[in-house]
């Protein structure tokens, strides 16, 4: 048995060694990793990948200059997002981009974001925003998990697919505090005259809503005593079509011409069914639904 | 098999586990650092240096292992090693973060199954206990 000052002094020394050979062979490096991180050249690099810290996103949020943009899958919108949020996912982009594109650009800034420090899909939503024409696109990464940690204004339930069917009657206006713009950007065309905007009141929590951009369409599925039958099939196949504000006959005929000019968009979509049937035929159906809201957030707040 | 044949086997075992990971982690030190800022358990002005060196360590322990010189502080370092990588995935796991485990791989990704690396990283430590306990017995002395 070597005594215990020896195993020391050579445990020791294999360290010493590691350590030599990690800087001498960083050194030689061309792109070497610098021995201690600046998180000020961290941040930068941050900034440079198009990135935007919490505390920024949280301002621009309270003060409803951004729009929010999930880009995980349907589900984990579903189970819990920012409050507000599009659900727009990198795979059905092409499919999905034409129902908030009024939206989109009239934001100031737009924040995607997903879940996960290496969760890319928030980066390549940014992309795929950017490529559009949209300008100030950030990511907020990690963006679930931090917004949620911090106790920030969130929401549950899936985007709203047939908006007239699902909206309940009887809904109480809510004053349009949180989107004036938030109507327009919902409705296609964006009449300036259309009525005002309601809001599901039931289900929103009063400390979020003063505060919280608008609500999009969601949750139809997570309040199925609302709408026992959303017919499933197509839930997810038109998940975010606006819903027409304006009198229903007239949402179609400005929706419709939009759809062939997203022909390049469609070609990226996997899926050939179309996005906008539900909407387009129950407008017809029900013009007495002047009054409904453009999309109802009808999930649970938190 | 023997016990002499147990302990050199579980050795060379773990010096091969080592040896597999430390080369990718030494040629790309930046995506390992950002594995390691991934767990949220080091301070930032840590994280770089720990990137530099843990690979270079691994890689003289398993060298050290091999030529069977210095086993004893060798088995020690790999073991404190490998402790501390299953007390780090375990912490990540139980604290839901979200992260690649950056174990064989120094590039970050999507996080597969934290289960399945807690459990290999189980299986590491009992490997290196097993080595470790050998050469205290005298099984596999220098």
């Amino acid at each position: 048995m070597k005594p215990p000052i020896s195993f020391g002094l050579k445990t020791a020394i294999i360290i010493g060694l590691s350590v030599g050979l990690a800087l001498a062979f960083n050194a030689t490096r061309p792109d070497r990793l610098p021995l201690l991180r600046d998180p000020q050249s961290a941040g930068q690099a941050d900034v440079q990948r198009g990135e935007i810290s919490l505390a920024d996103a949280t301002l621009l949020f309270h003060s409803s200059q951004a729009v929010f943009v999930d880009a995980r899958e349907a589900g984990e919108y579903a189970a819990g997002h920012i409050n507000g949020a599009i659900p727009l996912d990198t795979v059905s982009f092409g499919q999905n981009y034409l129902a908030f594109k009024e939206r989109l650009e009239k934001a100031a800034t737009i924040v995607t974001y997903c879940d996960g420090e290496f969760c890319e899909l928030s980066h390549e939503l940014a992309d795929q925003l950017r490529s559009m024409g949209l300008k100030d696109v950030r990511v907020l990464r990690n963006g679930w998990s931090l917004w949620r940690d911090q106790g920030l204004p969130t929401a549950t339930g899936e985007a709203q697919t047939t908006p007239l069917e699902a909206t309940p009657e009887g809904l109480e206006p809510v004053a349009s505090q949180t989107d004036n713009a938030t109507a327009q950007d919902r409705v296609g065309s964006g009449p300036t005259d259309m009525p005002q905007q309601t809001e599901p009141s039931e289900n929103m929590s009063t400390d979020a809503a003063p505060d919280e951009p608008e609500q999009t369409n969601q949750t139809l599925q997570a309040a199925p005593s609302q709408q026992p039958t959303p017919e499933p099939e197509q839930l997810p196949a038109a998940p975010q079509k606006p819903a027409p504000l304006e009198p229903a006959p007239l949402e179609p005929a400005t929706q419709e011409p939009t759809t062939p000019e997203s022909a390049p968009l469609e070609l990226n979509s996997p899926d050939p069914k179309p996005v906008n049937p539900a909407p387009l035929e129950k407008p017809a159906e029900e013009p007495h639904d002047m009054n409904q809201p453009a999309s109802q957030n009808q999930g649970e707040q938190s | 098999m023997n016990a002499s044949s147990l302990a050199r086997s579980s050795r060379l075992a773990l010096a091969l586990v080592f040896l597999a990971a430390a080369p990718q982690k030494i040629m790309d030190p930046a995506a390992f650092a950002a594995s390691i800022g991934s767990y949220l358990i080091l301070p930032d002005i840590l994280i770089n240096f720990t990137a530099l060196v843990l690979p270079w360590l691994e890689m003289v322990v398993a060298i050290l292992l091999v030529c069977r010189a210095w086993t004893g502080p060798a088995l020690f370092l790999a073991n404190a090693m490998l402790v501390v990588f299953l007390g780090a995935v375990s912490s990540a796991y139980f604290r839901g973060i979200d992260l690649n485990c950056g174990c064989f791989s120094s590039a970050p990704g999507v996080s597969e199954d934290m289960i399945f690396y807690i459990v290999r990283d189980v299986i590491f430590v009992a490997v290196g206990l097993s080595a470790a306990w050998f050469y205290r017995r005298g099984h596999d002395s220098d």
